[in-house]
């Protein structure tokens, strides 16, 4: 599990026992009621009833917050009061039901909503599921809006998660593997792929980067991100983070692995390219003319959300005679009552703007709309008329914005934004030659980098033609015959001449 | 989990390509009209054809050898200790084309752009990014040449757009100074097309070697000199011989004076777009320099030796930059290319011929 010849960490006293030796239980109920109570330190919420069976006293303990009520009623104390027998196996209808006699068992299940029943005289410990799974309801995700298509999104819970999964895609071969992370949480990882589709060395490199963890707590899907990641300082997300059901089953199908995590509705899928990035599973909706359209949108975002304002900024502070003289006249009279050079102009805007997005983002929906209003208008008026900002970089900064929200994805979306600061600053400082070297190097990071063996830029770089008609542009699904090939799926093939029912028509 | 660090031949095509295309091409057309005249235009052709044969005898050098790069194989044909002198060699010509690269960048950038920002700046641009091209290996250089190579279509389309402007009168007779002339001027422009042999030190990573190989590496000659005879023409029928005489860069000159619809100045978008050539070239020559390191210290990685390249051209180049001292930096630079890029490859290969030294079958 682990690599080298590293000693294992031991565990310290508020991290999770680890089960490996095992403690034999008592015979009296007493006294096992006694350890468990001690095990969790007097908690207040673990319960104890007692119930007797046949004149033997018995106990169930359970943790009240984790365990279902209606389950714990119907399931176990209903059905062992009713035939008063001590066949509890035979009797209790409990979907899961263990025995043992390890107390570590008994209290490692007690902390994932097992009840445990005690009878007195023996030492089997009887482990019985009676777990509260409630989750939210299933509702759109607010971040991924689509305008036609599913609008079924994940919730917290991974069971429903992986329900979802499993009813898109009904399929023995899709295999799911569950991992334990976090020494204080021991929160649930699962990994979800297709066997026989999937390369097997990505699934066992997934596999060992997630074993790896070893850290108290994973709170957040980011938490593993940042934790298996080919290259933690890159500004890219090298992971696709998603709450859409039909977004992770497109990349399942296409010989990619989910990783659900317990506790949070996105889940990440890897590998993935940066035009993954831009894709929607809206385009797949549309007619192929405006899926493509739409993706070339994106893209065109992609370059103004970047390099629009060091554009400007290098065209008005260097090069403005690159302009023709009827623009230049234009730009340089709303420039002329501005003190300050276009840098700070453009820094002032674009922090302002940051500043509005952030308070807006965390607020309820109405007073984010006043924000909105105040932000937008007032402030945009007032800045031009106090003279503090030209009327052109409001409109450079604005239109950055609109490029920098048209991304689906919203981290990417964040990196391009922050990857703008950079690029201003050496336009101010170098002009366009500054500027070039600043996406020169933006360009060779992202030929490097690589996610989990594949290329992070491909098929632009390494280029390959062929694969340019599911990435910049959308072309029919029927031309779509074979995936892409950097995934190293088994299979190249998923698509087997769907319109031949054409040729046959004319006879 | 990583992808072999091996390129494709048309990544390949790409790396030749780009290295070649690089600081030359502006002063191209003035020290080909000093040598030829009028027909410089043809003497590239010529040059073109010239290169093509040794690129051939590139070839079949580093095919007797396929999995080593001259570093590698130079020890096999003349001997431990010819081969490490061959090899220091080897690497003070690629530090000094990283020099001549930087100062003649320098020089460009101040005299057409940049015309207060101290000289130090402009030198650590083109250093810091050239060292991150370089160190990120082979795999992502290809990948990076393939991809900015889109960029020469625009550049194509600005020349090509001047050829409005255009009178033919002004090179012909074509052949008016005799077919000795243009010969003779090929040496002129057979240093702007260096770069050729860079097939040395990468064709071990090359995954289809052999015609493949040979095919990408004769095209991309083929595309530099269609592309350098395509520009020096149009400033040849742009400006009129007198001028020519007086301009050093004409190409730049000539964009200068063109105006697309939004855009006032092209040279400036040329010239952006020229950065990135002189790029690549800087970053062929230091990954040149530094695997050569590589070899000699038997290091394991390549990124030490690299930046230590970046660093010490770094230096050299701050030392002189007037424009008298880079011409004649260059120019010994110029004869000192023949041996490197012609003689030395071309000795080799003779000599593993006659001694029947192959790869294998030392």
């Amino acid at each position: 599990m682990r690599r080298g010849t590293r000693k294992p960490y031991r565990n310290k006293p508020y991290q999770i026992p680890t089960s490996a030796e095992s403690y034999q239980s008592f015979f009296t109920v007493e006294e096992n009621k006694q350890y468990l109570s001690d095990a969790f330190y007097q908690t207040d919420d673990l319960k104890f009833r007692e119930v007797v069976l046949k004149d033997v006293k018995c106990i169930i303990c359970y943790l009240d917050p984790l365990t279902s009520e209606d389950k714990l009623q119907k399931t176990i104390i209903k059905p062992l009061l009713e035939r008063n027998e001590l066949n509890i196996e035979k009797i209790v209808t409990s979907k899961e039901i263990r025995i043992s006699t390890n107390l570590h068992e008994a209290v490692s299940g007690l902390t994932k909503g097992f009840a445990v029943f005690l009878v007195d005289g023996t030492q089997h410990l009887y482990i019985l599921e009676a777990f509260a799974g409630e989750s939210r309801a299933v509702t759109e995700p607010v971040n991924e809006q689509v305008v036609r298509g599913s609008h079924e999104g994940f919730v917290e819970n991974i069971m429903q998660n992986l329900q979802m999964l499993r009813r898109r895609i009904e399929n023995p071969n899709l295999v799911v593997k569950f991992f334990k992370a976090g020494k204080a949480t021991d929160t649930k990882i699962a990994i979800a792929y297709i066997q026989n589709l999937v390369n097997p060395d990505l699934v066992a490199e997934v596999e060992r980067r997630i074993n790896a963890i070893e850290a108290d707590s994973i709170q957040t899907p980011g938490y593993v991100e940042e934790f298996i990641e080919d290259e933690p300082f890159s500004p890219f997300p090298q992971m696709l983070s998603t709450e859409r059901p039909d977004r992770l089953t497109a990349h399942i199908t296409e010989g990619r692995i989910g990783v659900f995590m317990e506790g949070s509705p996105s889940t990440l899928i890897m590998p993935v390219t940066f035009f993954a990035f831009y894709q929607s599973p809206e385009d797949y909706n549309s007619r192929w003319y405006i899926g493509t359209v739409l993706r070339l949108i994106r893209i065109t975002s992609f370059i103004f959300a970047l390099a629009l304002p060091s554009v400007y900024i290098a065209t008005v502070s260097f090069h403005s005679e690159i302009l023709p003289a009827e623009l230049i006249l234009n730009i340089k009279s709303s420039l002329e009552n501005v003190p300050f050079p276009p840098l700070i102009e453009a820094l002032i805007m674009q922090i302002t703007l940051e500043l509005l997005r952030e308070a807006a983002i965390r607020l309820p929906n109405p007073i984010a709309q006043t924000i909105g209003i105040v932000g937008g208008l007032v402030i945009g008026t007032a800045i031009v008329e106090a003279n503090l900002v030209s009327n052109m970089m409001i409109i450079i900064v604005a239109l950055t914005a609109i490029s920098s929200f048209a991304v689906p994805s919203y981290e990417m979306s964040m990196s391009i934004r922050l990857l703008g600061f950079p690029l201003m600053l050496l336009s101010a400082t170098f002009g366009f030659i500054g500027l070039v070297f600043g996406l020169s190097m933006i360009l060779i990071h992202l030929c490097g980098l690589e996610t989990f063996g594949t290329p992070y830029f491909s098929p632009l770089a390494p280029f390959r033609f062929s694969e340019l008609k599911d990435s910049i542009i959308r072309v029919p699904r029927w031309l779509l015959g074979k995936r892409p090939i950097d995934v190293h799926a088994q299979e190249q093939r998923q698509e087997w001449f769907s319109r031949r029912w054409k040729r046959n028509e004319d006879e | 989990m990583k992808t072999n660090n091996t390129i494709h031949s048309t990544q390949l095509f790409f790396i030749i390509f780009q290295t070649q295309v690089g600081v030359g091409v502006l002063s191209l057309p003035t020290s080909l009209y000093s040598g030829a005249g009028a027909d410089g235009w043809i003497t590239l052709i010529l040059t073109g054809a010239i290169i093509q044969g040794v690129i051939y005898i590139l070839y079949l050098l580093s095919n007797r050898f396929p999995s080593s790069t001259l570093y590698e194989f130079a020890p096999k044909i003349v001997g431990k200790y010819i081969a490490f002198v061959l090899s220091l060699l080897y690497i003070a010509f690629a530090i000094s084309t990283a020099v001549i690269v930087l100062e003649l960048f320098e020089t460009t950038v101040k005299t057409w752009v940049l015309f207060r920002t101290p000289m130090l700046a402009i030198l650590l641009l083109l250093t810091l990014t050239g060292t991150y091209l370089a160190v990120g290996k082979l795999k992502v250089m290809g990948r990076f040449y393939q991809i900015v190579s889109i960029l020469i279509v625009p550049l194509v389309i600005m020349a090509a757009y001047t050829l409005k402007d255009a009178d033919l009168r002004y090179i012909l007779p074509i052949g008016e100074n005799g077919f000795g002339t243009i010969l003779k001027a090929t040496q002129k422009g057979i240093v702007s097309m260096l770069g050729f042999e860079v097939i040395l030190f990468v064709y071990p990573y090359v995954q289809d070697k052999g015609k493949a190989a040979l095919k990408s590496a004769s095209l991309a000659n083929l595309a530099v000199t269609s592309l350098y005879a395509f520009l020096t023409f149009t400033t040849y029928v742009f400006f009129s011989p007198k001028q020519l005489e007086m301009i050093p860069e004409p190409i730049v000159y000539m964009l200068k004076g063109v105006s697309f619809i939004i855009v006032d100045r092209v040279d400036l978008l040329f010239l952006s777009i020229w950065i990135i050539s002189v790029m690549t070239s800087y970053a062929s020559y230091l990954y040149i320099g530094g695997i050569g390191i590589q070899y000699l210290t038997k290091r394991k990685k390549t990124t030490g030796p690299i930046i230590i390249v970046a660093i010490v051209s770094l230096i050299l180049s701050t030392f002189t930059h007037d424009r008298y001292t880079i011409e004649t930096l260059s120019s010994y630079h110029a004869n000192a290319s023949y041996f490197f890029a012609l003689g030395i490859p071309i000795l080799l290969w003779i000599i593993s011929v006659i001694t029947k030294k192959k790869e294998g079958a030392a």
